[in-house]
């Protein structure tokens, strides 16, 4: 079996040089990605972030800076980006309030769906493990390439959430989320939701063959969701950013990073005795985030076998 | 299990019923041109109402989805 290839800039700083910084490495690591064969001149570039919760009582989202940085890269390419998160105009005005407006991040804000959610398109999923249909948000449906900035941090329903969640619910309309939550009925481990999460991905990605990137920020790794109105201080130490053409390498990678890491004093892993090597969100949140990955490697989305490419 | 806490804002509420007309579940009834969320334990937490409610109305907030990292919190 091939191993894919996933990028890792790391935020440990190695030696005193801007160069050695993570904004700059992050830099290094769109310049080694596949987006230069991705990007043609005049193609549009849906960037899709989190842009925190409805009541400014989160804070630990993906900077500013790093978004910039990766919309100077796509213009530098020729390429038309805008970033666009879910839940409507209210969500992206909530967004321009912590920090994502066109003098920071150096592009408009758009909402996925439309000013009211109600902008999808329709697309059956291949080989469907939950969900047949899904609707997909026209700003990603019709942008010419996608760009999956996502935040890895935990999630009470799947355990984690990172690039897997941040398309499957952050791309789609609110008949596709219900349906995805009303899986976690089914059982008590998450199952039936992350593979929900699965099928919504796939029809995500569907129309997008080899033009779609994932970036995982894997920093600020609270324990609970973007949109949850509080945050926490982070379980583990800042790893860094990663990023792959393969969601499954990327997400297997990350997870595994983040279990091999130590706790931070008096975070919520410290709290549950979590050591190196433990299974952290399945320990917190009593759902197994693997779930997710082994769902969309079984869907053909991607290997399992990854090689970590340090730039 | 999932499960949420929907309140809805009376003094806010318009009664229009754009949050009767967008929940999947039928969470909620109008009730003297006022929303009332009286079949909360079907709301899966979909935020289509509150993306919909004109008057901002609406929160909603985990309940159950939260019990097993609540015990980290004081309660």
């Amino acid at each position: 079996m091939s191993r894919a290839r996933v990028l890792f800039a790391k935020a440990q700083l190695e030696k005193l040089g801007k160069e050695y910084s993570l904004p700059y490495k992050f830099s290094k690591l769109l310049e080694q990605s596949p987006l230069q064969s991705m990007i043609t001149p005049g193609s549009i570039i849906a960037v899709k972030i989190h842009v925190g919760d409805m009541e400014h009582g989160g804070y630990r989202t993906i900077r500013p800076l790093f978004i910039r940085i990766l919309v100077d890269f796509i213009k530098k390419l020729c390429g038309t980006p805008f970033i666009t998160d879910t839940w409507g105009l209210k969500h992206i005005l909530v967004g321009i309030e912590n920090g994502y407006n066109f003098e920071t991040v150096g592009t408009i804000a758009l909402p996925v769906s439309g000013i009211r959610e109600t902008d999808l398109v329709k697309v059956r999923v291949p080989n469907p493990l939950r969900i047949p249909e899904v609707e997909v948000g026209s700003a990603v449906f019709h942008a010419d390439v996608l760009i999956n900035f996502a935040h890895s941090k935990g999630h009470p329903s799947p355990g984690y959430g990172g690039a897997i969640k941040n398309i499957a619910m952050g791309c789609t309309g609110p008949n596709t989320r219900s349906a995805i939550h009303n899986l976690e009925r089914e059982d008590q481990i998450g199952k039936a939701f992350q593979e929900g999460m699965v099928d919504a991905v796939h029809g995500v990605i569907l129309n997008k063959p080899k033009r779609v990137l994932h970036i995982n920020y894997v920093m600020d790794v609270q324990p609970t969701c973007d949109c949850a109105p509080w945050s926490d201080i982070p379980i583990v130490p800042d790893i860094g950013i990663l990023a792959s053409e393969d969601i499954v390498a990327l997400e297997k990678a990350t997870l595994d990073l983040i279990n091999s890491a130590p706790v931070v004093p008096s975070s919520i892993g410290e709290k549950a005795g979590l050591r190196p090597g433990d299974n952290k969100f399945l320990i917190i949140h009593g759902k197994d985030p693997y779930i997710q990955v082994e769902a969309a490697y079984r869907k053909g989305l991607g290997s399992l076998n990854y090689e970590l490419v340090e730039v | 299990m999932t499960g949420y806490r929907v309140q809805v804002d009376a003094s806010k509420c318009a009664g229009c019923a754009q949050c009767y007309a967008a929940c999947p579940n039928k969470v909620f009834v109008i009730v003297n041109k006022k929303s009332v969320p009286v079949n909360q334990d079907a709301c899966v937490g979909c935020r289509a109402c509150v993306v919909k409610c004109p008057a901002n109305a609406i929160t909603i907030m985990p309940r159950d989805v939260y019990a097993a990292y609540a015990r980290f919190y004081s309660s």
